[in-house]
């Protein structure tokens, strides 16, 4: 018999069974839905995690003040003087301190009045966190040394206060009613980064500027420290070092917990990942055994339609079909049984992962789910695998039967 | 009767086939030799529990012989495995049950593929198994499932099933057990054409004597054994037409009233043909014999315990 007559027979006779072939295959079916919905999500969340982490760079370390992992009684303050002693540690390459203020009211004459985000810089910032000018260009310790009223801003920004065509270098931007000379615009960047604010709806001042005319009761402190880890040196020598200076500078006492936080965005990737495998780990399993059970379902059914089918197999064999003819015919059903419930099962999990998607698309987490035809051409043959696996049971007690009984069963 | 190779189409010697159940050794059948030409035509006959659907059963190679020797068409089959025996059955064999086995869900014309599905010779399937569907009278029908058909319809459909690979030999476990007078009359005569324009071999399982008085040569088992004079045969006039008579006779009731266990059917038939002569009346004394139990045919489904009088045909 050929494989194209089998597929016929094996469809002919489950579709002769529709709820009973249809329940059979749920097993399969929910077993393949998760594994597709898993990996698509899993894949689609961890493209877009370390897409944002080579953005910022993943030998980057941050060092903001207070600890986020133990409570302290004195949060601490970071200071530019802890910024300075840290660039001066040996496995450190540069450091990008800053200082930022929310809801600072921006104006230009002749447009509506904004609170956004302002951020005192050093010259450092653009290249740490590797940023580009749309137009204009960046501060200079010139800038830093003179306490220059100039300002660069991200191109949400410069799009709300400037028509388009109009260029804003040169223009004047009010921050806190005082007028800044913009020298600057930088490129889109796109969807926000992890947790805080875009760079688009950025406004950046000299770190002196920002102290003197903005900040001025903070003067000296600082909200975070970018550390670059010097090639040569990995990211957790550089932790290690940062955090023992730290706490020789605040004087704080051995057994006694920070304050202040050292984190490793390398360690945060790494522990996302493990997050995310132990999730696909656990998920998997899930998988695993509803396809276990799918499988068994099947291998039930098949017996039950040997069984009903006892006369079928003793004309066959009457016919002159051989143990084999049989034995491949029910493979070929039971295979084709599951490889539908695998098909129907990877739609449904594509449409699961897609709704997933765009429920974490509400909540601000942008996920596009990974349609990867490898996965489901392996999860298809390994449907068919299952198929077969458990239909060999069943389909070699349907070879055995002698054909003789076998006619005479009713 | 034709010979080829001057060998017997069939040709056995000393079968046994025994079933051993628990501590009871079940002789089903004991001592078995016989011979049957090239275009023969046969009929097995006993009463219930005999072992004619077991010697049938080896004869079509589908189960082996405990014990002694089967050569079909010159060739030993009696060691073969399963899957020789399987081909055995594809090329030289072609079965028709009593009850019709056909698949419900496929057309009559896929129910004839079907040997050739397991066959080697797959060349013009379709056109073989149209032409066989045309020669039994069905060939407006081909597209038909069995349930769009009549019993008689059906059955034809298994002989062109069982023509469709071009056997040397039909054999008929009580074909005509499952259908009323009439069909069983239709089909009796296809059978008898097959023989007479076709010279297929025929073994044909009944325990009706009006159907076993009309066939050249009755082989009679009785316990597994073949009866003392068993071989009935009327080979003379087996081709030249008669009258058909009937008549009652204490005996013919008694045969008549026997139950064939094996296969769940009755026959309450109290009216049976008394011997023929002449070939061309086979039918018509079948067709008279029918048309007679026609009107007290009790259509039992329940197998009965074997009933009294057995071997009255044994002893003819
Ligand atoms: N598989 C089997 N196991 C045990 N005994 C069997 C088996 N098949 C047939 N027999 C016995 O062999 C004898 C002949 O049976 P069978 O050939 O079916 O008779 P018939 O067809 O003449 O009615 C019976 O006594 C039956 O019980
Ligand atoms: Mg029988």
């Amino acid at each position: 018999m050929n494989i194209t007559t089998l597929m016929r027979e094996a469809i002919s006779n489950l579709l002769s069974n529709k709820v009973r072939s249809l329940l059979t295959m749920l097993g399969i079916f929910i077993g393949v839905g998760a594994v597709i919905a898993m990996m698509s999500v899993g894949l689609g969340a961890k493209d877009s995690i370390s897409s944002q982490m080579s953005q910022l760079g993943a030998d980057s370390l941050y060092v903001y003040p207070g600890n986020f992992s133990e409570s302290v009684r004195n949060i601490g303050t970071v200071t530019t003087e802890d910024a300075a002693a840290l660039a001066e540690l040996k496995s450190i390459d540069s450091i990008s301190p800053t200082i930022s203020g929310q809801q600072v009211s921006i104006s230009r004459a002749g447009k509506k009045t904004s609170s956004l985000n302002v951020t005192g810089v050093t010259p450092t910032f653009q290249a740490i966190e590797n940023y580009t000018m749309a137009s204009g260009r960046f501060f200079t310790q010139d800038d830093l040394d003179r306490n220059d009223l100039v300002t660069v801003i991200g191109s949400e920004v410069g799009a709300l206060f400037f028509e388009t065509g109009e260029n804003p270098i040169g223009q004047t931007l009010r921050i806190n009613g005082q007028p800044y000379e913009i020298i600057g615009v930088f490129t889109k960047k796109g969807a926000g980064g992890m947790g805080g604010t875009s760079v688009d709806q950025g406004i950046y001042l000299p770190l002196t500027t920002a102290y003197n005319r903005l900040f001025t009761r903070l003067k000296g402190t600082l909200n975070q420290i970018v550390l670059k880890t010097k090639s040569g040196y990995t990211s957790q020598q550089a932790v290690d070092d940062a955090k023992a200076l730290m706490r020789e500078r605040h004087n704080i006492l051995e057994g006694k917990p920070d304050d202040f936080s050292v984190v490793n965005l390398q360690e945060m990737v790494t522990a996302m990942n493990s997050v995310m495998s132990t999730f696909v780990l656990f998920l998997g399993g899930v998988a695993g055994i509803s396809l276990l059970v799918g499988g068994i379902g099947i291998m039930n059914i098949m017996l039950v339609t040997v069984t009903e089918r006892t006369r079928e197999i003793g004309l066959r064999k009457a016919l002159g079909a051989k143990n084999r003819d049989i034995q491949v015919q029910f493979l070929v059903e039971s295979s084709v049984l599951s490889m539908l419930g695998g098909i129907l099962g990877i739609i449904f999990g594509y449409l699961l992962a897609f709704g997933i998607a765009a429920l974490a698309s509400n909540a601000g987490t942008k996920i596009v789910p990974a349609v990867n035809l490898l996965i489901i051409i392996g999860t298809t043959l390994f449907s068919i695998g299952i198929g077969l696996f458990f239909g060999i049971y069943p389909a070699s007690r349907a070879a055995k039967l002698d054909p003789v009984i076998a006619l005479r069963t009713e | 009767m034709s010979e080829k190779n001057g060998k017997n189409v069939i040709h056995t010697e000393h079968l046994k086939k025994y079933y051993v159940m628990g501590d009871i050794e079940v002789r089903a059948l004991h001592d078995i030799s016989l011979d049957v030409n090239y275009g023969e035509f046969a009929a097995i006959m006993g009463p219930s529990g005999s072992g004619k659907s077991t010697l049938m059963n080896i004869l079509g190679c589908l189960d082996r012989p405990t014990d002694g020797l089967y050569m079909l068409d010159g060739t030993d089959v009696s060691e073969m495995d399963d899957s020789q025996l399987a081909e055995v059955r594809n090329q030289k064999i072609g079965f028709v049950f009593q009850s019709f086995n056909l698949l419900p869900r496929s057309s009559a014309l896929n129910n004839v593929l079907m040997p050739l599905l397991y066959s080697k010779n797959k060349a013009n399937a379709k056109e073989r198994a149209e032409a066989v569907l045309e020669m039994v009278g069905l060939g407006s029908r081909m597209k038909h499932k069995p349930k769009e058909l009549s019993g008689g319809q059906q059955q034809r459909v298994a002989v062109a099933r069982a023509l469709v690979n071009d056997p040397e030999i039909i054999m008929a476990d009580e074909p005509t057990g499952n259908l009323d007078s009439k069909s069983g009359r239709e089909i009796m005569e296809l059978l008898i054409k097959l023989n007479q324009e076709q010279g297929k071999t025929i073994i044909i399982v009944t325990h009706d004597p009006r159907i076993g008085n009309q066939i050249p040569r009755v082989i009679n088992v009785f316990d597994g054994m073949l009866a003392v004079n068993g071989e009935n045969t009327i080979h003379t006039g087996w081709s030249m037409p008669g009258n058909a008579s009937e008549n009652k006779n204490e005996a013919g009731s008694d045969s008549a009233l026997e139950t064939e266990s094996a296969d769940g059917t009755s026959n309450g038939n109290d009216d049976v043909a008394s011997e023929r002569d002449g070939l061309g009346g086979a039918a018509d004394a079948l067709a008279a014999a029918f048309k007679n139990g026609a009107a007290n045919n009790g259509k039992e489904e329940k197998p009965t315990e074997e009933s009294s009088s057995t071997g009255k045909e044994a002893g003819e």
